[in-house]
């Protein structure tokens, strides 16, 4: 076997031309096809990393003037439309909102930090089923104005806090504002799931407060800045979430025409919310990336067929000198495999670098998609590539029998014995 | 060693028509001979010799060898019976070129399943003999065509074979290589191997114990 890698590496690097351009062929359709892959499993095969996601969805508005289903393209929603909402649904367990509270200042004894923040309602973690590392998540009346208080991620907590097992309880400042610690969360938990990962989340308090002394944000109806997720209750279909949440927006184009008159709502499963209209478009890239692999295939299995040509006389040698039919497709597929390797090794940068532009195409792949998943995809992909190349190792040892060792029955057919009469051409002196 | 009965050789031509090149060859090779078959070109020498080398197998006939009825076995049973007694050396050398020399000797051992120790042995012996130990690492293009043929023959013989078939192995070779190659055939043939060659050199031929001429398919001398 080593000396068939040796022999292997010594014909590859004897045809550079060759190696160079099946590698790359390789690369560029293992790489396509894991990549496409690694999104497909982690957005659409995978189930969100929260408890039941399945019962996990997304509430959004639309404007009915527009369109009358707006499919999973839903806008933000008001603070009050969602206080409506939770007061009175009947089909929901849990509901909250969330919105991005983008770059604020964490000031502490060891300087100043800037951290993604996001500002969710206290109902939002016992939602997704989660519980925190150290300390606590919100209570519900730390939504209320005057109870600052703030989550660590785990990567905020060891990054900027040593990993401080006594941080909950001490004093940060964000924005100027004064925040107790009460919790930090555990590793790997990421909300909401999307490009920039939040490094802390904080309660409504402080967007309920008034700092000019006008009504804060959460007090004007046509303020849509929020989104909304609810867990249904056990047994609640979407559509029978989506009946109840129908009825409550339908009272409020009477209680609110000015701002709700042509408003809709919508209940859609949270991953829809978060894939939105790239699930047709993912599908079809992966059908792409299908064809892009077979095609990849179908070009190296013309390529080794085509050398196989010059390589008759070698074949004929080994089976002259006692080397078996499989001893043959062995060493064959010997070198096949090292080109797999190759290849595949090539398709693993183009892999990482699709996912990056995957990832750079929508932003939800970036926290879902996670590269050690690569290697898992990338080891189903020699497969086909075998495959492609089985075709070729037997086709040539199948030719080389035709030359070499012509009969299997004394009695031949008139074309085969044609062929056979041919002996190892290679071979022959005169 | 080896006894042909009524061997046939034709291929075909048009319908229902068929072109001989051998004809009812009747032949008998005794273990520690040493034969020269020798014709004209076209005259079914190589053709015969790659049947004995079970290169070939479009034949009618029997084929006794070593007291084995080639002609009833099948085709991996040849092949092992092959890679068991015989040896072949090629007028072409027919080296692996992207193989050392050390290792155009180790492949025909791999194929036979010899531990890596054993073969490592076998080799080694094999370049002493051959006095080519300084060319082991060296390519065959890096060898002039003597010392490829020299190659060729010790490949051939490594596994120790009881026939070394040789199909004009001097054709390519200057004149005092050529005997060089010749005198080392009659040394293998002093301790004991079965050897048949094809030739065109009467010369070479008289290295043998024996010549078959062939012509126009039939034996027509030496049967």
């Amino acid at each position: 076997m080593i000396a068939d890698l040796k022999f292997a590496l010594r014909q590859l690097a004897k045809s550079p031309g060759f190696t160079c351009v099946v590698v790359l062929t390789l690369a560029l359709g293992i790489g396509a096809n894991t990549a496409v892959f690694s999104v497909l499993n982690a957005v659409l095969l995978r189930p969100l990393p929260f408890h039941q996601p399945q019962n996990l969805v997304a509430i959004g508005e639309y404007d009915s003037r527009e369109k009358a289903d707006p499919g999973t393209d839903i806008n933000s929603i008001s603070y009050l439309d969602y206080v409506d909402w939770r007061n009175q649904n009947k089909v929901f367990e849990r509901i909250a909102v969330y919105t991005n509270q983008g770059v604020s200042t964490l000031t502490d004894g060891n300087g100043s930090l800037h951290v993604q923040g996001e500002s969710v309602s206290a109902d939002l973690f016992p939602l997704l089923g989660v519980e925190p590392l150290l300390g606590r998540t919100f209570l519900p009346n730390e939504d209320n104005p005057g109870n600052h208080v703030v989550i660590l991620s785990h990567a905020l907590w060891q990054r900027r806090f040593g990993a401080d097992g006594n941080v909950v309880g001490k004093t940060v400042t964000l924005d100027g504002q004064q925040f107790e610690v009460i919790g930090v969360m555990p590793p790997r938990f990421t909300f909401p799931i999307a490009a920039v990962s939040a490094e802390l989340w904080v309660s409504m308090s402080s967007l309920r407060e008034s700092k000019d002394g006008s009504p804060p944000m959460t007090e004007q109806r046509d303020n849509d800045f929020f989104q909304s997720i609810a867990r249904l209750k056990p047994n609640v279909s979407i559509q029978q979430a989506q009946a109840n949440i129908d009825s409550i927006t339908a009272s409020w184009r009477q209680q609110y025409p000015d701002s709700k008159l042509y408003t809709g709502a919508k209940v859609i499963p949270e991953v829809s919310a978060m894939i939105g209209s790239t699930h047709s478009a993912l599908l079809m890239l992966c059908a792409m990336a299908g064809c892009v692999l077979l095609v990849a295939c179908v070009n190296v299995a013309n390529l080794l067929l085509a050398r196989s040509l010059s390589r008759n006389r070698e074949i004929s040698i080994r089976a002259a000198l006692g080397a078996g039919r499989w001893r043959i497709i062995e060493q064959l597929l010997g070198e096949s495999t090292l080109l797999s390797v190759l290849g595949g090794l090539a398709g693993l940068v183009v892999a990482i670098w699709s996912i990056d532009s995957l990832k750079a195409f929508y932003r939800a792949f970036r926290a879902l998609t996670k590269y050690h998943r690569i290697l898992w995809f990338l080891s189903l992909r020699p497969s086909p590539v075998l495959e492609s190349e089985l075709l070729p190792a037997c086709f040539r040892h199948g030719a080389h029998r035709v030359r070499i060792l012509p009969c299997r029955s004394m009695k031949l057919p008139a074309v085969q014995a044609k062929a056979r009469a041919r002996i190892a051409p290679g071979l022959r002196s005169s | 060693m080896i006894k042909l009965k009524n061997l046939e050789r034709s291929y075909p031509l048009a319908k229902e028509k068929f072109f001989y090149v051998l004809r009812d060859i009747n032949l008998e090779v005794e273990e520690g001979d040493f034969v020269s078959i020798m014709g004209p070109s076209g005259a079914g020498k190589s053709t015969l010799l790659h049947i004995l080398g079970m290169h070939d197998h479009g034949w009618r006939g029997e084929y006794f060898l070593g007291g084995t009825a080639v002609h009833h076995l099948k085709p991996k049973e040849r092949a092992t019976l092959r890679n068991e007694q015989i040896g072949f050396v090629f007028q072409q050398y027919h080296l692996l070129d992207d193989l050392t020399v050390y290792e155009n000797l180790d492949i025909p051992l791999s194929y036979r399943h010899y531990k890596k120790s054993e073969r490592a042995a076998m080799v080694a012996d094999m370049l002493d003999r051959f006095q080519i130990v300084g060319k082991k690492d060296l390519y065959p293009s890096q060898l002039s065509g003597g010392q490829q043929q020299l190659v060729g023959v010790a490949r051939a013989i490594i596994a120790e074979p009881k026939l070394l078939l040789a199909d004009e192995p001097t054709g390519n070779l200057h004149s005092s290589q050529g005997e060089e190659i010749m005198e080392l055939f009659c040394k293998l043939n002093e301790q004991g191997m079965t050897i048949v060659q094809v030739t065109h050199s009467e010369k070479n031929a008289s290295y043998g114990k024996r010549v078959i001429q062939l012509r126009d398919g039939w034996i027509v001398k030496g049967e």
